[in-house]
């Protein structure tokens, strides 16, 4: 019965956030909830940063060029460049923090 | 089904008290309401006693299945309409002697003796009407007046109810009852609660049946499933419920299913019998709004409840019973998904009990297929072995339902699955030879439908072994045969595999021997067929074979015969061109349409309309020494007394223009110009807009200075036509108008301009966007000619009007004015207008700001520096919809200017636009956002991202929502510009920000 209850209550909560379904805004944030990368209001400076070190490799790594001029800075070989930024896209900041609520 | 088999009712012991009312009152329209639908086991004949407890209750959860069938035996429409037609009757009912008596002095007058004469009416058929209720019929006595009863003025509803519609009695009269409901015991009180809710669901105001609907759902669980249905439904069989009840009473059941969850299981087969007929209501809604409630039902109460409430019924003794029960079957299917219900299928399909069994579990697999459509692909190989059996059932109606089935699985599978057909094939084709009448008609119909699904060698092979079938069964008498036949032909013709010689030689004799008879016209669904199939045949064997045989019956007697051939030959030219017609058949064709085209009376005139149209086009030039003949029929016929007559013949001097200019006959359409010029005067609107499309279309080819008559003369009498406000007028009128205002401006003097721009101003009022579209455009043709300085004065005029369509479309035409006379002969007017301090004009002016920067696009950079003070002025206003529309004009100018060197001053506007972001007004924010997008494209991402960096992490949560909102959409946008401009951030403890690679020097 408990479970049934719990049920009950988020259900309802849904109907609730459905209320406003029609709005223009939350249509748009839904959308761009959709796209990795997009941030909101309870981002974390650290999921920030790591999104902006993702795109900036991702952006070296797709413009031929850029990478071209940092391989002839590093003194590295293109491929060996492109490689290292892919592997450093894993975890570009470190790990992360420990959330303090936890 | 007859009275005695009222549950509960029957003999004598009727709950309605004598109604007491005089005979004449007994008129037969009264029989309606007291006993809404005879048969229908909810009717207690109690309807105009409140107080008496409705009866329908549990009974009504299981009737007879005959009766169900009576629903909607009449329509609440007509049952609506007795109700009045009764209400009237009662008023006007012949007065009594004590009324006469009452009404008239005592002395003066007298009353006479009948004369001898006059004999009563009794004919037995007024007696049987006359009669109050049937089961009062042997007892019968003539009721005493009663002129207490209230009909007009219902009994007013206690606590605030809605109002109760008299059929509403039986179900809600307890309500009326202003019993102590404290002396009710808990199962009462909770009745008489859930009967006021879903009466105020179904009559109250949509605030009251809101929170009706919602306490309904609230507590649904605590008033149980039992007593819900008990009330809901009953009310759903109600034969005189409307839809807009039915609907709000089946939402009540979804949501109330949805709440009560497993709870439902004991009540599954209650609500069924009451659901499935909604299943094949004649109405699409109802059936949609039955399938719903299945789906719900099933997801609630699962597939083992389901399957064991509909189980037995599966071999019901009534054909209407089990034909339900497959539907609900399927939805069920639909629902939980195919591959739940396949094994219970399984086992039905193969049932030895009866007959039934297998018929319905074969019935199920069709009706999932006919539903689900192509989603029963990925099981098509298991419903195929699962009824393939049944092709060579002991009974023939298996063997129907078995061969349709297949049909609507090879129809929703199509394009695919060929391969999961492999094992009927053959039982398929044997039969077709074994088979004859109705059995035979239903393999067709699944070998027609498996045929396409082939490739092209198998198609042919199994085309040849079928056609001769089909050849032969082109004589069948049977109406559904001769449309199965036309459809399989039309089939297995359009497949790759066969030659056009064999279809040629061996089916077009026989073909069309049979079929093209004027007995197939008259049915329209035979003759959408016939025309089908033989356009395909058409397409195999080409234009000359099938257009030979049917040309000389254009001159058939039979009109609807005649109709049918030139539907065909439209069809086919336009599919193939007439260049396989050789001159003989040409001369006979153009002869035939002219037949068909003069005799045609039916109301449906478009068929022979765009036959004509058709052939004439196609044949080009070849049409040219017939053209005087056309001409000359359709001069006779402008002149013809019937309105149709003449509004066909100028249709068609618009449908065969283009050819008329392609075989040179520039004389004879200036000719036709003339001619049509003289019926302006025309009365009828239709015909009046025929005639000016007519003469648009000789406009349009022969132009503007050769047209006769000529333009200065044409266009003073389309200038009072402007004002006629029928919609095809107009429409026809104004794109006339139009296109001598685009092409031929100089012919008329500028005062005429002006006049006709004064009459354009209503026609923005029109309904039709096409005419106001055509309008607006008009105003820039029209600028153009004669200058824009009085076309502007009256169109800034315009935006003072109190309608916001008018006011719109105003706006549109000076931005058009603008486009087309070069913005700076239109901004400084306008610009000026903005003084007026009037919300609606100075909303307009920043609208056609808006619109003008749409269109002029990078002309805009010249002009920005012009408004940008009085943009400022509007962004900074008080008033929501002056930033609004300053912030859309903005967008606009941002992204027509983007790069062309304005950003000084598009930075500006954008210092004005972004104080606006935290609007909360949909359309204000939205054109916010839409402004902000324009800067990014015109400013570039960075400049943006560091108006956003202050806020991303703001402590206030409205704030950081805003800028994270902004700052999305600009990485939406531009995510890769952003790269180069993020901020530095300092490294955290162990966690590494900086980018060094942008750091890299060589």
């Amino acid at each position: 019965m408990e479970l049934n209850q719990d049920e009950i209550l988020c259900k309802e909560s849904t109907v609730k956030r459905a209320s406003d379904r029609f709005n223009i805004n939350s249509q748009l944030e839904h959308l761009q909830a959709k796209y990795v990368g997009t941030g909101h209001a309870d981002m974390s400076r650290f999921e920030w940063a790591v999104n902006i070190q993702r795109d900036s490799y991702a952006s070296y790594v797709g413009h031929y060029p850029l990478l071209a001029y940092f391989a002839v800075a590093e003194n590295e070989s293109i491929g060996r460049e492109r490689y290292n930024f892919m592997q450093k896209m894993l975890l570009p900041c470190g790990l992360p923090p420990e959330r303090e609520e936890d | 089904m007859t009275w005695d088999a009222t549950p509960k009712l029957g003999g004598l012991a009727t709950p309605t008290p004598k109604r007491q009312r005089s005979r004449w009152d007994e008129t037969p329209a009264s029989m309606g309401s007291a006993t809404p639908l005879p048969g229908s086991a909810a009717t207690p004949a109690a309807a105009f006693t409140p107080g008496v407890t409705p009866i329908g209750g549990v009974d009504l959860a299981t009737p007879t299945p005959g009766a169900l069938n009576l629903r909607g035996a009449m329509t609440p429409e007509q049952y609506n309409l007795m109700r009045w037609e009764r209400d009237i009757e009662e008023r006007n009912r012949p007065l009594t002697d004590e009324e006469l008596d009452a009404m008239f002095p005592q002395e003066g007058y007298k009353i006479l003796d009948p004369p001898a004469s006059y004999v009563p009416i009794r004919t037995p058929a007024r007696k049987l009407l006359a009669t109050p209720t049937p089961m009062g019929t042997p007892l019968y006595a003539i009721p005493e007046e009663n002129r207490g009863q209230q009909f007009d003025v219902p009994k007013e509803a206690p606590g605030g109810l809605p109002f109760m519609k008299p059929e509403d009695y039986q179900y809600f009269g307890a309500l009326l009852n202003e019993e102590e409901e404290e002396k009710l015991s808990q199962e009462e009180q909770k009745e008489r609660k859930i009967m006021k809710l879903l009466l105020k669901v179904k009559n109250g105001t949509p605030p009251q049946r809101k929170t009706a609907l919602r306490q309904l759902t609230d507590k649904a669980r605590e008033f149980g499933a039992g007593p819900l249905f008990n009330k809901i439904l009953p009310l759903l069989m109600q034969p005189t419920l409307e839809d807009q009840e039915r609907h709000l009473l089946v939402k009540v059941i979804d949501r109330v299913l949805y709440k009560l969850d497993e709870l439902v299981r004991p009540f599954v087969h209650k609500i069924l019998v009451v659901i499935e007929p909604l299943l094949i209501d004649e109405d699409y809604y109802a059936r949609v709004e039955g399938r719903e409630i299945i789906s719900n039902l099933s997801k609630a109460a699962g597939l083992a409840t389901m399957i064991a409430a509909m189980r037995p019924d599966i071999d019901n003794i009534d054909e209407y019973v089990r034909n339900t029960t497959a539907r609900a079957f399927s939805v069920v299917a639909s629902a939980l998904g195919i591959p739940a219900l396949l094994p219970f299928l399984k086992a039905v399909c193969q049932s030895k009990k009866s007959w039934q069994a297998r018929h319905t579990g074969i019935k199920i697999v069709q009706q999932i297929a006919i539903l689900m459509g192509c989603a029963v692909l990925p099981h098509l190989k298991s419903l195929v072995e699962i009824i393939e059996h049944g092709l060579s059932d002991e009974n023939q109606k298996v063997r129907t339902i078995t061969a349709l089935s297949l049909a609507a699985l090879a129809e929703a599978a199509a394009p695919y699955g060929i391969e999961s057909f492999d094992s009927v094939l053959k039982p398929l084709w044997k039969g077709i030879r074994s088979h004859r009448g109705k059995v035979l008609a239903a393999f067709l119909k699944a070998i027609g439908f498996i045929i396409p699904l082939m490739d092209a060698v198998y198609a042919s092979y199994y085309t040849k072994e079928v056609m001769p079938i089909l050849i032969r069964e082109f004589q069948s008498p049977d109406e559904e045969m001769k449309k199965i036949v036309l459809k399989v032909v039309k089939q297995c013709v359009s497949t790759e595999g066969v030659e056009a010689d064999y279809i040629r030689n061996d089916v077009l004799p026989e073909f069309f021997r049979n079929f093209w008879v004027r007995r197939m016209a008259l049915d329209r669904r035979n003759y959408k067929q016939l025309v089908e199939t033989t356009v395909e045949i058409a397409n195999k064997v080409g234009v000359a074979d099938i257009v030979g045989r049917v040309v000389e019956d254009l001159k058939d007697e039979s009109e609807p015969y005649r109709r049918m051939v030139m539907e065909t030959i439209e069809k086919v030219v336009a599919n193939l061109g007439a260049s396989d017609i050789d001159a003989r058949l040409e001369e006979l064709l153009i002869d035939g349409i002219l037949y068909a085209f003069q005799e045609q009376t039916s109301d449906d005139a478009n068929v022979m309309l765009n036959g004509f149209g058709a052939v004439v086009n196609s044949l080009g030039q070849r049409v040219k020494p017939y053209l005087p003949q056309i001409c000359g029929t359709i001069k006779w016929r402008l002149n013809n007394k019937s309105a149709k007559v003449r509004q066909q013949a100028a249709d068609l001097i618009s449908r065969i223009a283009v050819v008329m200019k392609q075989c040179q006959e520039e004389q004879l359409m200036g000719h036709l110009g003339v001619v049509l010029y003289e019926y302006l005067g025309e009365e009828y609107p239709e015909v009046l807009g025929s005639i000016l499309g007519a003469l648009k279309a000789i406009v349009n080819v022969i132009g503007m200075n050769k047209m006769t008559p000529p333009i200065k003369d044409l266009l003073p009498r389309l200038t009072p036509i402007l004002k006629n406000r029928h919609e095809k007028v107009q429409e026809n009128c104004i794109d006339l108008v139009g296109r001598i205002a685009d092409r031929g401006a100089e012919y008329v003097p500028a005062r005429e301009w002006m006049r006709i721009c004064f009459e354009l101003l209503e026609m923005l009022k029109a309904h039709k966007k096409g005419i106001r579209r055509a309008t607006v455009n008009t105003f820039g043709y029209i600028a153009k000619a004669i200058g824009p300085q009085d076309v502007l004065a009256t169109l800034l005029n315009n935006l003072k009007v109190q309608e916001r369509q008018n006011r719109v479309c105003t706006t549109v035409a000076i931005a058009i004015v603008a486009e087309t006379c070069s913005p700076f002969t239109v901004l400084p007017a306008l610009m000026n207008e903005y003084r007026v301090p009037e919300l609606n004009v100075q909303n307009g002016v920043l609208k056609s700001l808006s619109f003008l920067f749409e269109y002029i696009g990078e002309m805009g950079k010249d002009y920005i520096y012009a408004v940008t003070p009085l943009l400022e002025d509007a962004l900074m206003d008080r008033d929501l919809v002056h930033r609004q529309t300053a912030a859309s004009a903005v967008k606009h100018m941002a992204l027509g200017v983007a790069g062309l060197g304005c950003e000084d001053a598009l930075v500006h506007l954008l210092n004005y636009v972004w104080p606006n972001i935290f609007e909360t007004s949909p359309h204000v924010i939205n054109a916010v956002m839409e402004a902000i997008e324009g800067m990014r494209v015109a400013l570039g991402a960075a400049t943006i991202l560091n108006y956003c960096l202050q806020g991303l992490f703001h402590p206030a949560r409205k704030v950081r929502e805003v800028y994270w909102k902004i700052y999305n959409s600009l990485y939406i946008g531009a995510q890769d510009a952003l790269v180069a401009a993020y901020p530095v951030l300092e490294d955290e403890g162990s966690n590494v920000f900086s980018r060094p690679e942008l750091l890299m020097f060589v």
